[in-house]
């Protein structure tokens, strides 16, 4: 097979210094399948060596011509493939069903077809595809298509670069690299993930930093028993006080100075994988990304150094209470005109409507 | 201070003293300083006129006055600092009544419509009770914020008469006044303008060559330190030297005494006199507490002390603070540790000269402190504060004791929210872990690493170490909560073997963190949570790219633009642009966006100047459409029997105006707060 050519050459070469040309292909081709089969019989994906290979006793004589000779062919028909590891030649069985697939293939979508499996799951963009192959763009992109309609190949989305036209093989996974994490779906940050998880993760922080003093009311709530009637006005009470702001209350009450209860990065990551919320195993290095938003948000505050993570008690924005000032309360605050107002001007105190609707009210 | 703020000045001015003086305090703001014919020409007023306004004008103290030794010639500046307080009027006579008692907010209303005013004076005027005619002619010129003090004044009128019937009370109350400094001794450089007290100071103290120094430029730096301490002086009205000479006279042994016995000496002379340049006095006269007998000289001449009321308003902004982010009972006793902090706080600002001079971290005592056995006395009732903190206060950290509280909290979250059930399993392992693992950073935690002295003293087991005081101990642990906030409310210093534990306030720190939290909650409240979250992004980063903007901030590209875009038009946060090569070719430039407070800080200052500017101008249109009502109302036989007089209609009009009125006033109020908040503190 003529992709394996260029790199057969070089590792096959330094094998052979002290041996002379072989003279000739002319082994069975009942050795030749009986190797493979053998091998086939492994699992997949094992590397043979040189002494693997011998200790098959397939081979006569164990003859080192005649082996070279063997796994030359079968790589030529795409039924091997050769590989080097420190600096000798072995090689990996690959399926019959994919071979006659290899060798369907037009020199172009091989010779594109086996740089885009060296990127693996990392992917190679197009431009460096196209540099590399030193083919033109139409023809690249010719190879690239027929590809792609086989099935053999797919184009993912860098998180990085969502631009680039990046391509890797149809079987494998995209690497984190690629993806960027668990908070991206198919290159496209998910919001409502990050959302959903930020929630919850919040709420478990509020639960740890603050002393929520019992309320008697709250106590009849736990009690088991509760109609379907009760049970939907209290959902519906809960919906109505949106979001974020529910588990704060002007009742909580701040911890004990000696308290040393407050979440730690490593116990919200264990919480969170521990939760079920997400398939995905949260790293922590992704647990501190969002928890450092929670901060950023105003909704968590690091103590200790930054060692531990307390929420903060009153939140501003639009799911906690609006904590306004007099700038932001007044209409001139959140004036778009603002900067045009102007004694005598065209829009001025004197007749300005916002004014008007703010006095009315 | 810019346009805004002049027109802000100028509206405020208008309100309370009327026109003449308004035109010619807008002519000083906008022209700068002026001679007297100068300003005659600019006003076009009458000499006589412009005459009778500046005199009104400089007993008010919105202007500054200066006459040039050399040319003799007098200038005139508008003090933009006092025309703004004037917004702050009602708030001053409210913390004045609170602090000393009714009876003093009307002597502070007075005093704020007066400019300033002899002891004897004040004293008769309340003592014959001659307060109603001194009231009603201020009134008479006087706008809005004149009218509600001059209104609930004559609502007291009897009552303040019957208390007048001594002398002895009215002095005691402004020796109060003064103990607390809510009202200072005139000095004549209350009237110059920095750069003219600076001039005056070069001219009194010695010059360079008289220090003895080892070359030129310690003797420079002794002299600006000379220049200084005399500045410092004039302002605070304090006699630094002598107190320093005769400290050394009387040695450690009187010193000593008067540590103990508290301030009172140290008081004495602070408001000692200094020479001529006090107007009014000539000699020492006055001594606020000497025995029983109240007495002050009559000659002298009181003014309100805005820099302290600006400490007392940042007080109790603080104190809100601390009760919206951690707990009602932790802000009380943060209220009495500021309390006791105020008589060593003169000014909201802590000029940075002292800071550099004196490194905080390593001179601890240069800032205000207090020990806990001070305010552990000073804080009697603690029963209030029991039950507000999070755990019983047996000390360590005790897990099955802190389960009980914490198991009931877990039940209400998993009514509340279905989603959580699945961890509460898995729970109590965690926590037994945890409380194992975490002991070991109690020390570490709790050692700030810039003290040497170890801590000994967060030790979360206070009673191996102290005495059992369940009042001592709530109270430590209230104020170790405020040590601990991300805001520092609270500075801890422990015990050391020399000095009890102490407590104390590391001003210029809070209120960076204070002004850092109002201009976030601006920006939250206009432009979304979003946009506060990419701003302390920037300010935590620094300058940022928008592409790891957009990755650390965990919002799509689109949405990020669409926060980004508003908060640099509106000036919250700048955009830089680095070329990457010589083309300057905008496909090859980083641009960076960043976050600098201070500019922010600015704006959003210019902004609510303006915003108040066109709350005024609001209220005086809204006044004037219903002029002639107004007119009617404020006639001398119609008030108090508006109802016999004005018609249904007219009465409707004036009750409509009234209450817009307040709500205009309450606003610029509010305003003010933010304004306090982001420039004084």
């Amino acid at each position: 097979m003529d992709i394996a050519s260029p790199a057969e050459e070089v590792p096959a070469k330094d094998e052979d210094v002290t041996m002379t040309e072989p003279s000739g292909v002319s082994s069975p081709k009942e050795l030749r399948n009986a190797l493979y089969a053998r091998c086939a019989s492994f699992e997949e994906g094992h590397v043979f060596n040189q002494d693997e290979l011998f200790a098959f006793d397939i081979i006569p004589d164990n003859s080192l011509e005649q082996l070279l000779a063997y796994t030359r062919q079968l790589a030529k028909d795409g039924l091997f493939k050769l590989m080097t590891k420190d600096g000798k030649a072995c090689w990996k069985v690959v399926k019959r069903a994919d071979a006659i697939k290899y060798r369907s293939l037009s020199q172009e979508e091989a010779l594109v077809f086996s740089y885009i499996e060296g990127a693996a799951r990392e992917g190679i963009w197009s431009k460096i595809l196209r540099s590399k192959t030193n083919l033109h763009m139409t023809t690249m992109n010719r190879a690239v298509k027929s590809l792609e309609n086989k099935n053999m190949i797919k184009a993912v989305k860098i998180v990085k670069y969502p631009n680039r036209k990046t391509y890797m093989l149809a079987k494998l996974q995209p690497s984190e690299n690629v993806t960027g994490g668990p908070f991206y779906t198919d290159g496209v940050l998910d919001e409502e993930f990050v959302h959903q998880m930020s929630l919850w993760t919040e709420r478990y922080v509020i639960g740890r930093s603050w002393w929520h003093p019992p309320l008697p009311e709250h106590t009849r709530k736990s009690s088991s028993k509760m109609t379907q009637e009760q049970a939907e006005e209290l959902r519906a009470a809960e919906l109505r006080q949106r979001g974020h702001g529910r588990d704060r209350s002007k009742a909580m009450l701040p911890m004990h100075p000696g308290y040393r209860g407050h979440p730690t990065l490593s116990e919200v990551t264990r919480a969170i994988n521990g939760s079920g919320l997400s398939g995905v195993t949260m790293k922590e290095s992704e647990m501190g990304q969002l928890l450092d938003i929670l901060c950023w948000d105003g909704r968590l505050e690091k103590i200790r150094h930054g060692k531990a993570y307390r929420a903060v008690k009153q939140v501003n924005g639009e799911d906690g209470v609006e904590l306004e000032n007099g700038l932001t309360e007044s209409p001139c605050g959140r004036c778009p005109v603002f900067e045009f107002c102007e004694e005598g001007g065209p829009v001025n105190a004197r007749s300005c409507e916002y004014f008007q609707e703010w006095l009315q009210f | 201070m810019s346009r805004h703020a002049y027109e802000l000045c100028h509206l405020l001015v208008d309100d309370t003293y009327g026109e003449l003086t308004s035109r010619i305090f807008e002519v000083l703001l906008f022209h700068g300083r002026l001679s007297l014919p100068a300003l005659q020409h600019q006003t076009h007023l009458s000499y006589r006129l412009v005459k009778h306004g500046l005199a009104v004008l400089i007993q008010q103290h919105l202007i500054l006055w200066y006459t040039s030794s050399h040319d003799h010639q007098t200038l005139y500046e508008a003090n933009t600092a006092n025309a703004y307080s004037l917004v702050r009027s009602g708030k001053y006579i409210k913390v004045a009544a609170a602090q000393v008692g009714e009876f003093a907010g009307k002597v502070i209303a007075n005093l704020l419509l007066l400019g300033h005013a002899r002891v004897g004076d004040l004293v008769q005027a309340y003592k014959a009770g001659q307060s109603r005619s001194t009231h009603d002619r201020l009134a008479a010129n006087g706008g809005t914020p004149s009218t509600p003090l001059s209104n609930s004044s004559r609502h007291e009128e009897g009552r303040i008469e019957e208390q007048n019937a001594t002398v002895e009370p009215i002095y005691g109350m402004l020796c109060d006044l003064l103990r607390l400094e809510l009202v200072s001794p005139v000095h004549i450089s209350h009237f110059r303008s920095d750069a003219d007290n600076r001039i005056e100071a070069e001219k009194v103290v010695p010059k360079p060559e008289v220090y003895k120094a080892r070359n030129e430029r310690e003797q420079n730096a002794q002299r600006e330190a000379g220049i200084k301490r005399k500045l410092k002086e004039w302002r605070y009205y304090t006699h630094g030297e002598e107190n320093e000479a005769e400290h050394l006279k009387k040695g450690k042994k009187r010193l000593h005494q008067d540590l103990e016995t508290g301030r009172l000496e140290k008081r004495q002379r602070l408001y000692s006199p200094l020479s001529q340049d006090v107007i009014g006095t000539t000699e020492e006269v006055y001594q606020p507490m000497r025995g029983e007998a109240h007495y002050l000289d009559n000659d002298l001449i009181l003014r309100v002390n805005h820099a302290k009321f600006a400490v007392l308003i940042r007080n109790d902004h603080l104190v809100d603070l601390a009760d919206r982010t951690i707990s009602t009972s932790t802000a009380r006793v943060y209220a009495q540790v500021l309390h006791a902090l105020e008589p060593q706080v003169q000014d909201c600002r802590v000029e940075p000269a002292n800071s550099s001079e004196t490194d905080a971290e390593a001179d601890p005592s240069s800032s205000p402190q207090i020990s806990t056995d001070e305010l552990v006395r000073a804080i009697k009732d603690s029963s209030e504060l029991a039950n507000t903190l999070g755990k019983s206060d047996d000390g360590r950290l005790d897990m099955t004791q802190f389960d009980h509280p914490k198991k009931r909290r877990k039940k209400e979250v998993i009514n509340e929210d279905q989603g959580t059930i699945d961890i509460e399993a898995s729970f109590d392992e965690e926590e037994d872990l945890s409380g194992s693992d975490e002991e070991d950073n109690v020390s570490d935690v709790s050692s700030d690493p810039n003290e040497v002295n170890g801590d000994a003293d967060f030790d979360p087991n206070p009673l191996t170490s102290l005495p059992h005081d369940p009042h001592r101990d709530t109270i430590r642990s209230h104020l170790l909560v405020l040590t601990i906030h991300p805001f520092s409310f609270l500075h801890h210093l422990p015990k050391t073997s020399i000095l009890p534990e102490r407590w104390m306030i590391d001003f210029p720190l809070l209120t960076k963190n204070v002004i850092h939290h109002t201009l976030l909650e601006t920006i939250t409240s206009r432009h979304g949570l979003p946009a506060a979250r990419l701003t302390r992004i920037l300010f935590d980063k620094g300058r940022t790219d928008e592409k790891v903007l957009c990755s650390t901030s965990l919002l799509a590209q689109k949405t990020m633009r669409s926060y980004l875009l508003p908060l640099h038009k509106a000036g919250m946060i700048g955009l830089q642009e680095v070329p990457r090569d010589n083309s300057r070719n905008p496909q090859r430039t980083n641009f960076l966006w960043f976050f600098d407070p201070e500019r922010c800080r600015v704006k959003v200052l210019e902004e609510t100047y303006k915003t108040m500017a066109r709350y005024l101008k609001r209220a005086k249109m809204e006044g004037e459409k219903i002029k002639g009502t107004v007119e009617k109302a404020s006639r001398s036989d119609v008030v108090g029997k508006e109802e016999e007089f004005l018609g249904p209609q007219e009465l409707e009009a004036l009750n409509a105006w009234r209450e817009m009125d307040k709500r205009i006033w309450g606003e610029v109020s509010r305003l003010d707060d933010l304004v306090a908040c982001l420039r004084d503190f």
